[in-house]
């Protein structure tokens, strides 16, 4: 019989392994295709919508899809083709951004808490229950209310309320992890605490926040939609995915195509997203997999 | 919600009287007279089409209880508030001197009769006898002086009736019922004031609380019960009215109701009617026989843009007017599916200052503006444009339509969707980026109470930092000229002014329309935005 | 035990004081404030002056600040700016209505999230997880807005089952309560539900490997025995933090649902509160939502020390 591989784990981050392994799996590659066509879009808008996305098209509002506007348009008779391809820049920016920054922010401040305990988990937690308290939803209202409504304000605002959940999560994986007896073997071999933290605890905590990112960056299309409903956000004409599905609530009963837009694509970034979720968690962890049920 | 927004901080809600309300109740089967459809529309408006309640087809019934919608809750419910929810709920409780008819003339509500001088410079008001206020008090002239003289403390939050009420230098009460006002000039436009004016009761208002009031007593067709901030707001019958009768509702719920949902309860029979739904959903709901819409044919409500006079480019009266062109009214129409009037001029028809041909100028014209542009000699002009988000999605939707064309004159214009604290702050303060938008009133009485109010078109200081002694002479003139042939001419140098001088113009009117149940009758449209409730009824 | 929550109660001391004051800072600095609201569009800027002075406005934010600890201190939340009604009041109307909507949310969410969750993480790999994670991935993708309103559409006015809005608080009626309460609970559940059977599922896989796990299977038990018995349980340590994470996020996150379905709740009111710059609303709310959250947080902690022996007191 083939042992079992050593429970300790190597330490360097087998990153170019694991993300060979994601391409290879299937559901991975069709995860990487969407994303990777969405982004592309969003680039190349110029180059493959047929319309400018805020020339509007008089007498011509509201159809559905026909030759001249493959999606049809909107109540000021926008392309609304063009419209979610260019829309695709601002959601994803806003995406980007809270993942970077609310998801860097957090999982750094969770792994503090988690590894080193005492009063830094005192203090981190106590922060983090007073910035929780608050409802993200109207602590984005605040924080837009302050600084003005745009793009940008809002993906500040997304990201500074997500820091206090993803700390909280990654918290308690670390938690599960600091324990383990390949952390305790590490530091009898004298790695020093940051080593420790961010070489062994980091990479086999965060495989499941690799989840949650994933997600997070859905959720962020889906709050930039939320706030746009209370109108905030990226302001018109600029289009962006929340704020179309927002627009697309007046129409809703007489012209649902404008709500179908952009929530088949919200979809289908969602769908790329978990797919590449799930395979990145398979990736990190090979013989998880094998372990067969 | 929200959600959603204030209307009522921007909108500035003129009174519309319901003359044709008074009529009917002098008359034993009430008859609403139909509404005469403005006259004079700018062409390609489709026809306003406006609900008649079927004269005498069915006889009222009394009883029933309307649930409706309205969709920002008030700021408060101290009737000299002004907020526009206030005007279909609010009001009810109460009364006012009189009331006008859609041809602008005064009819009876609490004053029964009264003596104008030929001078406008004192009135003697007659006011009707056994009428009680909610409590069981008998309501006399003391509460009249009473309340003319609350309006005017600073703390009263009542700006709006401040400025009228200040005009009476004197209030007499010679007797119970008697009450002679007078005054150093002329003023024409008294019934104005008395068309908006609630004749609160001084017992009951806590006078040191300011707007801040826990109770809405007045001597009005239904009597005022709960206030569950922000969901909902509670009236039972006045049993002791004194146009005994009525009112034939046992009572009302207004509801703060998202729009989107408000029209989902009413199809679904939780509401009997909803005030100003989306255009579309108005659109398939008229088709169906199930709902009646009551489209207001005169509410005096408009939507104006402001422009910021104080600071170039905008302090030059050429990019004014080039703006003023570039604004294509017509799409305005398309937007609202044809519910709209638009014009370059406030006045609804009832205003003496109503003027067709005046109406129809800066008819959409780009090449217009561009000369207008290069004659002043700026280019790259960059605004933003201030408004309430979610208080006028059609508006919203238009300030789109009007960046675009804008754009193609070289000037940017950038919608800004803010909430009514951040709105009123900077537009009062002058501190926005060149424009703001918003709604406005008194549009359909005379035309100097709108400058006397509104801070869109008062004399310095006013939301557009404009300042100019003609300006000032002509609003005081329209406030004192009593002479009919001479007040033609004055009116008709005020539109020129306005129209020439462009430091806030008018959109279009600012419609108000329900949708209710066919089975609910009786509406009937006033001079202060809203309707009389005291003849509707519910069917079975 | 007893000096662990001590501990904890002394350190939500600070956390209150901290997440009030900045959130009180933080609202003053929107432009316009409550003087603005009450005085309306056609104040003179003489009755903003006399409004704002009469409420205390003009005042240093510190002292302001300062005032309301002090009357809080002496248990009384102040008056709405806008109506002069008790804050208590108006707390006392909505936090029932919330509470409710919350409950009956998550009690439906985990209802459905917990055998998805599982069903997922047996099947790995298989026909059905790769159809739960499809659904669950387009179910997220409709706006709660938008399935809220197709909800209602459906079930009140096609089919006529159940209201279209409005919360039923009657304790006579209990059908009319729960009738009133399914839609947007349910709502709220699916959407819930999505992202929690996701993470259950992940924390599932998790322990499927750990050595206990190997252990037990090598013992000979069952595949249910081992999910049920062993791996569950330890795979639950962080979906126990998240249900707190979503119960608290939920107590003032669920505006858009209130707003959909009419239903009464502290979101909505809040939300009116900080749109009316009604500061005292909004920091009573936000002080009850902090107390909620406080109790859920040491609620949760304790369970993690219950279930997981390794997890010491001391490093809580």
């Amino acid at each position: 019989m083939v042992p079992a591989a050593p429970l300790v784990r190597k330490s360097p981050n087998p990153l170019n392994a694991a993300f060979v392994r994601t391409y290879r799996n299937p559901l991975g590659f069709f995860g990487l295709l969407i994303l990777g066509l969405l982004v592309i879009g969003a680039l190349a808008a110029p180059l493959i919508s047929p319309y400018n996305p805020v020339a509007q098209h008089q007498g011509k509002e509201l159809l559905g899809p026909s030759g001249e506007f493959w999606l049809g348009t909107d109540e000021l008779g926008r392309d609304l083709l063009s419209r979610v391809i260019y829309g695709a820049r601002p959601s994803l920016v806003v995406a980007l951004m809270v993942v970077v920054i609310g998801g860097g922010l957090g999982i750094v401040a969770g792994l503090a808490a988690g590894y080193l305990g005492g009063w830094v988990n005192a203090l981190l937690m106590r922060i983090f229950d007073a910035m929780f308290a608050f409802p993200p939803i109207l602590l984005g209202f605040v924080i837009i209310a302050a600084l003005g409504p745009g793009t940008t304000q809002v993906a500040y605002a997304i990201a500074l309320a997500v820091v206090p959940s993803l700390g909280r999560v990654a918290r308690s994986l670390v938690l599960k992890e600091r324990y383990r007896d390949y952390v305790l073997a590490a530091r009898c071999t004298g790695a020093g605490t940051g080593r420790v933290m961010f070489l062994h605890v980091l990479p086999n905590a965060v495989s499941p926040m690799i989840v949650n990112l994933a997600l997070l960056m859905g959720f962020s299309v889906l709050a930039e939609a939320s706030l746009a409903f209370l109108g905030l956000g990226t302001q018109p004409p600029t289009p962006s995915w929340g704020a179309m599905l927002n627009e697309s609530r007046a129409y809703l009963r007489n012209d649902p195509w404008m709500a179908i837009c952009p929530g088949v694509v919200l979809a289908l970034l969602l769908l790329g997203l978990n797919y590449l979720a799930d395979a990145l968690r398979e990736a990190f962890d090979p013989r998880r997999v094998n372990a067969g049920f | 919600m929200k959600r959603v927004m204030n209307r009522r901080s921007a909108l500035r809600v003129i009174g519309i009287t319901a003359g044709a309300a008074l009529v009917a109740a002098c008359t034993p089967a009430p008859q609403p007279q139909a509404p005469p459809t403005p006259a004079g529309a700018v062409p390609t408006t489709a026809a306003i089409s406006v609900s008649t309640p079927a004269p005498a087809a069915a006889q009222p019934r009394r009883g029933g209880v309307a649930q409706y919608s309205i969709q920002a809750d008030l700021s408060s419910i101290d009737g000299h508030v002004r907020t526009p929810g206030a005007v279909d709920s609010l009001w009810l409780a109460f009364d006012r001197l009189t009331t006008y008819d859609q041809q602008l003339q005064p009819q009876p509500m609490l004053a029964e009769s009264w003596d104008v001088s030929s001078d406008y410079k004192q009135v003697k008001l007659n006011l009707r006898k056994n009428v009680t206020y909610h409590t069981g008090r008998e309501f006399t002239s003391d509460d009249v002086k009473w309340n003319l003289l609350r309006v005017r403390r600073s703390d009263a939050a009542s700006g709006q009736y401040a400025n009228q009420s200040n005009w009476f230098t004197g209030i007499d009460t010679p007797d119970k019922y008697s009450v002679i006002l007078t005054s150093d000039s002329p003023r024409p436009a008294l019934f104005d004031l008395f068309e908006n004016l609630n004749m609160l009761d001084q017992q009951t208002i806590d006078i040191e609380a300011g707007p801040k009031q826990t109770k809405a007593i007045g001597t009005g067709p239904f009597v005022f019960k709960e206030w569950a901030q922000g969901d909902h707001l509670t009236f039972e019958r006045n049993p002791n009215y004194w146009d005994s009768g009525k009112p034939y509702l046992d009572g009302l719920q207004a509801n703060v109701r998202d729009i989107q949902a408000a029209t989902v309860q009413l199809e679904a029979g939780a509401l009997q009617l909803i005030r100003n739904p989306l255009v579309d959903d108005t659109a398939r709901l008229e088709q169906d026989p199930k709902y009646t819409k009551v489209l207001h044919p005169n509410p005096g409500t408009f939507f104006e843009y402001g422009l910021d006079c104080s600071k170039p480019p905008l302090d030059n009266k050429l990019v004014r007017q080039a703006l003023n062109y570039a604004l294509n009214r017509q799409r305005l129409v398309d937007i609202y599916r044809g519910n709209v009037t638009v014009g370059a001029l406030p006045w609804g028809p009832s205003s003496p200052a109503y003027d067709q041909a005046k109406n129809n100028a800066y008819a959409f014209d780009l090449d217009k503006a561009r000369s207008l542009l290069n004659q002043a000699g700026v280019s790259n002009v960059e605004v933003e444009n201030i408004i309430i988000k979610g208080s006028y999605p059609q508006q919203e939707t238009f300030l789109q339509v009007y960046q675009a064309d804008l754009a193609q004159l070289g000037v940017k214009m950038t919608p800004k969707l803010v909430d009514a604290a951040t709105w009123l702050d900077q537009a009062n303060n002058v501190k926005y980026t060149g424009m703001w938008a918003s709604g406005d009133n008194y549009s359909n009485l005379h035309p100097g109470s709108l400058f006397a109010v509104s801070p869109g078109w008062r004399v310095f200081p006013n939301n557009d930092g404009f300042q100019d002694p003609h300006w000032a002479e002509l609003v005081a003139a329209a406030n004192s000229e009593t002479d009919a042939g001479r007040q033609k001419q004055l009116y008709s140098d005020v539109n020129d002014y306005i129209l020439d001088q462009c430091f806030t113009y008018a959109v279009s009117n600012n419609p108000v329309w329900w949708i209710t149940s066919s089975k609910f009758h009786g509406l009937v449209p006033t001079l202060h935005q809203g309707f009389s409730w005291t003849n509707a009824w519910l069917e079975a | 035990m007893g000096r662990y929550l001590l501990r904890r109660v002394l350190q939500a001391i600070p956390v209150i004081f901290f997440s009030t004051f900045i959130v009180f800072m933080v609202i003053h600095l929107i432009p316009g404030d409550a003087a603005t609201v009450l005085a309306g569009p056609n104040a003179t800027p003489e009755a903003l002056a006399a409004i704002r002075k009469e409420m205390g406005l003009d005042q240093p934010l510190l002292v302001q600040y300062v005032v309301w600890l002090g009357h809080l201190l002496q248990g009384d939340l102040g008056n709405s700016t806008l109506s002069g009604q008790p804050i208590l009041k108006l707390l006392e109307a909505r936090a029932p209505a919330t509470i409710e909507l919350t409950v009956a949310a998550m009690t439906i969410s985990m209802l459905i999230a917990l055998p998805l969750g599982i069903l997922s993480a047996t099947h790995v790999r298989g026909r059905i997880e790769w159809l739960i994670s499809t659904i669950q991935s387009l179910w997220l993708a409709i706006p709660n807005f938008w399935a809220g309103i197709l909800a209602i559409i459906i079930f009140s006015l096609v089919l006529r089952w159940l209201p279209p809005g409005g919360r039923v608080a009657d304790s006579t009626d209990i059908g009319g309560t729960i009738k009133s309460l399914i839609l947007p609970a349910t709502t709220l559940a699916l959407y819930l539900a999505a992202g929690l059977s996701r993470f259950i599922k992940f924390n599932l896989l998790e322990v499927f490997f750990d050595d206990y796990v190997r252990t037990a299977r090598a013992k000979g038990l069952s595949n249910t025995a081992v999910v049920y018995g062993h791996a569950l349980r330890n795979a639950m340590l962080p979906v126990i933090t998240i249900l707190g994470v979503q119960f608290a996020s939920l107590l003032g996150g669920t505006v858009i649902i209130e707003s959909v379905f009419s239903w009464p709740g502290v979101g909505g009111l809040m939300l009116d509160g900080i749109s009316n710059r009604d500061y005292g609303v909004v920091q009573a709310g936000l002080l009850l939502l902090v107390i909620l959250f406080i109790i859920i947080n040491l609620l949760v902690d304790l369970a993690y020390a219950l279930v997981d022996p390794r997890i010491r007191f001391g490093d809580t």
